[in-house]
């Protein structure tokens, strides 16, 4: 019995390296366009402030498998790139989705950081982008840590609904292996705890991350911690 | 594999006859996709209750710090919070038939949300019970409140409104994940959409047709939640 439970282990070992390939590639994509769109937000321009919001509210208030979909099968069919491969799809749907999530977090913590440090930066005759970039941006990351890695354990758990795009995760292994040798019982428990051995210490890392920054953050951070409980929400 | 070369031929301009053709096309499509938003809502109307009550059944339970259950009732908890829901959902639907609990994949659905969502918006009882000042136990005990009476006639409606803002986000959460029960079979909205999108290769429009149908009732829904949380919050 065990040494089957270990066989399953091994086959589901390099499924699990591709969970986690495209939980941090997801993850990395989902950061910039964060980024991205808690700038735009900040914008001076209506039109860019409106593109942005739009886009937020649009990838928030529809189901991620919706837009898993629609990655598949409509770009494809219509743009003029042919085949993507369910690995680009996979990145980009999860990319895309919580992108939306993190630029609201990322706009809760830039909105956090004191005026007066962009005031400071004028003065100085810094332009724009350095302050933006290497003033602001990072106080605010500071102050976003948790809610980020929240998101991060968020696309690690989302990942499993690839599996219907034939993505070859630890999900659609298990799935397979199941289907073969109708051993669903056994794979699917392993396959469970192969998640949790990976969810359960990232969560605990950070919280263990949120108690260590909360002793020491500034300004601004509760307006935005009410802000985070809807972020940890993201995801399922 | 099949690449799309630059088209010779120039898209024409539609006249006003054929944009109403395709909003035939969209409005064909809605009969055959609304047996699918009734079991959307049925799940969420049937798993978000159960959630609700769960929640409040753990939340409370761990306040109390019980020796043996407060332990399993944190794994629970925890085991939840750290593992997917789809591999939750595959786990009932696939694997318990093989001890001997089966389950229709609707029920399988209805459960897993359920569960899910109880340990979740357990977290926030158990934070909002928590945020209740000690000294409202403390009168009740002294007034000869049992454990149980302090709880649901004292404790829990004033947990309930510093929670309600968290659980109204979670409703309109719920009502967006229940399309995974798609992946077990169930005939929801999502899975509809996905039979009529292969059957016709319409997949624009189908697939636009339903991510509208669920913003148009997510987004007014979030608002409605805002307006609600501001009239509720206790300042």
């Amino acid at each position: 019995m065990l040494e089957r439970l270990y066989d399953h282990l091994i086959d589901l070992l390099p499924a699990t390296f591709t969970t986690v390939v495209v939980t941090l590639l997801s993850f990395a994509l989902a950061t910039v366009i964060g980024i991205v769109l808690a700038a735009m937000r900040l914008s001076r321009f209506r039109p860019v402030r409106l593109f942005a919001m739009v886009y937020t509210e649009l990838f928030r208030n529809t189901p991620l498998l919706v837009q898993v979909f629609f990655i598949f099968y409509v770009v494809p069919s219509y743009a003029p790139i042919a085949d993507l491969s369910p690995l680009t799809v996979g990145c980009l749907a999860l990319g895309l989705y919580f992108g939306a999530y993190l630029g609201e977090t990322f706009r809760g913590g830039l909105l956090g950081v004191d005026k007066r440090q962009w005031e400071a930066g004028r003065v100085l005759q810094l332009s724009n982008v350095t302050i933006f970039t290497r003033i602001v941006l990072p106080q605010a990351f500071r102050s976003v840590i948790p809610a980020w890695g929240n998101i991060l354990v968020g696309s690690f758990k989302a990942t499993a609904v690839l599996s219907i795009i034939t993505l070859n995760e630890l999900m659609f292994q298990a799935r397979i292996l199941g289907s073969l040798t109708f051993r669903y019982f056994e794979i699917f428990t392993v396959a469970t705890a192969l998640y949790f051995a990976i969810g359960y210490p990232t969560i605990r890392a950070i919280n263990w991350l949120e108690r260590r920054l909360s002793l020491e953050t500034t300004t601004g951070v509760t307006e935005f911690q009410v802000d985070r409980r809807a972020i940890e929400l993201a995801g399922r | 594999m099949f690449r799309y070369g630059r088209s010779t031929v120039r898209p024409f301009r539609r006249s006003r006859r054929d944009k109403l053709a395709l909003v035939q096309t969209w409005l064909d499509y809605l009969p055959r996709l609304w047996p699918g938003l009734i079991n959307t809502l049925l799940i969420t109307l049937a798993a978000f209750p159960m959630a609700v009550v769960l929640a409040f059944v753990v939340g409370i339970l761990r306040v109390w710090k019980i020796p043996v259950l407060g332990g399993f009732l944190t794994a629970y908890v925890e085991f939840i919070r750290a593992t997917p829901l789809v591999m939750q959902l595959f786990y009932i639907y696939f694997a318990l038939p093989f001890i001997g609990i089966e389950i229709n994949p609707l029920g399988a659905a209805i459960f897993t949300f359920g569960i899910h969502y109880g340990a979740y918006l357990s977290e926030t009882v158990r934070g909002a019970v928590l945020s209740i000042e000690k000294t409202q136990w403390e009168s009740a005990t002294v007034l000869h409140f049992s454990r149980f009476q302090t709880a649901h006639l004292i404790i829990v409606p004033q947990a309930l409104r510093v929670a309600l803002p968290i659980f109204t986000t979670e409703l309109i959460d719920m009502f967006k994940t229940t399309s995974l029960a798609a992946l077990v079979g169930v005939p929801e909205l999502t899975f509809l959409a996905r039979v009529e999108a292969l059957r016709t290769f319409d997949v624009l429009i189908v697939f636009s047709l339903i991510a509208m149908i669920y913003f148009l009732i997510a987004f007014p829904a979030t608002i409605l939640a805002r307006q609600i949380e501001k009239r509720v919050v206790i300042p």
